[in-house]
């Protein structure tokens, strides 16, 4: 368990690229999907360590896959990303689930460091 | 003519007949109570056998005559005409009066005078009443008076005595009395039948026709209740004489006899009729409402009145009020929320590729192969912010070019040859239907291009995103330009077979930023900028879905139509 594996979820492509990129060179073996099935499609099939994911999204928005995610894998950690900027769309991801909302755009290095720290936090 | 009559006589026959059948009890009965004194006043001079035949033939005839009545006897106080057997009472009477006749001729006793002139008495009280009672069917009076009496009469002729051929005389004579008196008994009585046929005639046409009235009334009355219209006949002082349900139910109340201005103010203007289908205010049932009014001048039997049609419109205006609501451009802060969503797309990009390379370029980890590719990655997100800010500012901006007249056809012509070719290679067929006569409109014709281009790449994405058709061709795209002269518009119309749209999304398709497109593939601007040009040039952009897929259509103001311009 020495790479911690991680699920980025967005409907930008380039985006999701470029997180990747960063995120597998600082330690992290990355999972990617573009909507909110395909995102719960890799969860049941890799069970990642974590979830990094936009909030509007096709197929499913962010806000059900955060839901659904904490119902099926309630110790998983949920890191949502917000395009809106706004405390409505914080909110809403806070309750529907989410450990952290970062405001887009995001600071990589931030992100990288809140994912070491929830991977690194012992099961309990 | 003598068709109709005979009809008429035949009928005048058949009540005779009846009226001589309704007398029948009081003949048979008469005869049941006079033949046994008869018998006894013969029995000294007659042998007893001959008189019991005779009187036994007597009653059995009356009999036969009550038989006769009670069979046809009336029902329910009419007697049927048919069931009155014409020949009945003839042949009766006709027997009766051979009995009677022939029977006394046989049974003539020359010694006995008296019993002969009693006999003549007794033949002609029978004719007398036959006269009296039978005059209203003569062959039922001739049929016994005529075999009654001359039987009798040769008798005594062959009797020969003076006075014999003197009584004899007489009876002739009450013969031909009785005869005449019965035909003019009969005269009458067809007359009056007559009268009453033709009565009867009257009051069945006067009966039917009534019926027919009220049959037409109910379906004309009928047909007005069913119209959702409002239809109301004025007369001349404005009062309401006619009303229909749909009326009622709009003004809540029965109108008959109010003036209708009370209601309707517009109603008292001088130019209130004839005028074509307007807008007013009428007092209903919920407070003052809009109608449409149409108000046509009619004439009720040769007076002046009007014809007022108002149809409600507040289900319209409700229905109106909602479209607009649901298909209006976003609020000023629901573009700058979808904005600052849209630009921080790119942004979020920019900043973790820069972010990503400062941290990497610290580590020592990145290679000029990396940088090179982070960078380019940068400069690509801003280009597209920069499209996007580009996008935004035409809602903005007033077209600085002054508006011109053209030909929305150039346009239609100009946006297909830039596509045409790309449409051909992705097998995406395109029907384009033209008016000729189409008229002119004013804008500004490179605009309504792009919008035409920009409608045309929606159809042409929409019929990519289709799975394939079994036929094997993509698609379609239709373009339709046509001239709706009842509008005075010009109608662009762009439509594909892509399917459709969402209906629960259709009202938000001019929404800036709404797209429903893959990600990535569309900003969702291109719409509410189209709609935005168009609604500069003073028309309409709207969608619907037809059978196959959504069609779009640009509603221009047309200018005069292109044929009258022309010198």
């Amino acid at each position: 368990m020495s790479a911690p594996c991680v699920l980025l979820v967005d409907d930008e492509p380039l985006a999701v690229h470029t997180m990747a990129r960063f995120l597998e060179r600082t330690g992290f073996r990355i999972l990617t999907a573009g909507d909110g099935v395909e995102a719960l499609e890799q969860c049941r099939r890799e069970s990642p360590a974590a979830l990094v994911t936009d909030l509007r999204m096709p197929r499913g928005g962010g806000l059900e896959l955060i839901a659904t995610v904490r119902r099926d894998w309630p110790d998983m950690p949920v890191v949502a990303m917000t395009g809106f900027g706004t405390d409505e769309a914080e909110r809403a991801a806070r309750q529907a689930g989410a450990d952290a909302v970062l405001r887009k755009p995001v600071a990589i290095g931030e992100l990288a460091l809140l994912l070491k720290n929830l991977t690194a936090r012992p099961a309990p | 003519m003598t068709a109709l009559l005979s009809l008429a006589d035949a009928e005048v026959e058949r009540r005779q007949v009846a009226a001589a059948l309704d007398h029948v009890p009081l003949v048979a009965g008469g005869l049941l109570l006079s033949t046994p004194p008869v018998v006894l006043l013969l029995r000294d001079a007659i042998p007893a056998g001959i008189l019991h035949v005779w009187g036994g033939l007597q009653v059995a005839i009356a009999l036969a005559m009550l038989g006769a009545y009670l069979a046809t006897r009336p029902r329910e106080g009419t007697r049927r005409p048919s069931d009155s057997p014409v020949l009945m009472l003839p042949l009766l009477n006709g027997l009766l009066g051979l009995n009677s006749g022939v029977g006394f001729a046989v049974m003539y006793t020359a010694h006995r005078p008296d019993l002969i002139v009693f006999m003549a008495a007794v033949l002609m009280v029978m004719a007398a009443v036959s006269a009296g009672i039978h005059a209203v069917h003569r062959p039922a009076n001739l049929a016994f008076t005529l075999t009654a009496l001359p039987p009798f009469i040769l008798r005594l002729l062959l009797d020969g005595g003076t006075y014999q051929v003197l009584l004899a005389v007489s009876v002739v004579v009450a013969l031909g009395f009785f005869l005449l008196t019965a035909r003019l008994v009969e005269r009458r009585t067809a007359g009056a039948f007559r009268l009453q046929i033709e009565h009867e005639r009257l009051l069945a046409d006067q009966n039917r026709r009534a019926d027919a009235l009220a049959a037409g009334e109910q379906r004309m009355r009928a047909v007005m209740n069913a119209v959702d219209d409002a239809i109301l006949a004025l007369d001349a002082q404005g009062r309401v004489v006619e009303q229909n349900e749909a009326a009622r139910r709009l003004a809540g109340e029965n109108l008959i006899g109010q003036p209708l201005a009370l209601r309707l103010p517009a109603a008292a203007q001088p130019d209130f009729a004839p005028s074509p289908a307007t807008e007013r205010s009428f007092m209903g049932a919920a407070g003052m409402q809009p109608v449409e009014v149409a108000a046509t001048p009619i004439q009720f039997a040769g007076e002046p009145g009007l014809m007022v049609v108002m149809r409600d419109l507040r289900e319209r205006k409700a229905q109106q009020a909602a479209l607009i609501q649901s298909s209006k451009l976003a609020s000023l802060g629901e573009i700058a929320t979808g904005l600052a969503h849209e630009i921080n797309q790119p942004l979020n990009i920019i900043r973790m590729a820069a972010d990503s390379t400062l941290l990497l370029l610290a580590d020592g980890n990145a290679d000029n192969e990396f940088i090179r590719s982070q960078l380019g990655l940068i400069s690509g997100q801003t280009v597209r912010t920069a499209k996007i800010i580009e996008h935004m500012r035409v809602f903005g901006r007033k077209d600085d070019a002054d508006a011109v007249t053209f030909a929305p056809m150039d346009c239609v012509q100009g946006a297909l040859s830039l596509v045409a070719q790309q449409l051909r290679v992705s097998d995406i067929e395109v029907e384009l239907e033209a008016a000729l006569d189409c008229p002119q409109v004013r804008g500004w014709p490179v605009r309504l291009e792009q919008v035409l281009l920009n409608l045309l790449n929606n159809a042409r994405d929409a019929v990519l995103a289709r799975p394939l058709a079994p036929s094997g061709r993509l698609g379609t795209i239709r373009l339709a330009i046509r001239h709706d002269a009842a509008r005075n518009e010009v109608l662009l119309e762009v439509g594909d077979t892509g399917g459709g749209i969402d209906p629960d999304r259709i009202g938000r398709v001019f929404d800036p930023f709404f797209t429903t497109k893959d990600a990535g593939k569309g900003t969702g601007l291109g719409l509410s900028i189209s709609y935005a040009i168009i609604a500069d040039m003073g028309g309409r952009l709207s969608v619907a879905n037809g059978p196959d897929g959504a069609i779009f259509t640009i509603a221009l103001p047309a200018l005069a139509p292109a044929r009258k311009t022309e010198p």
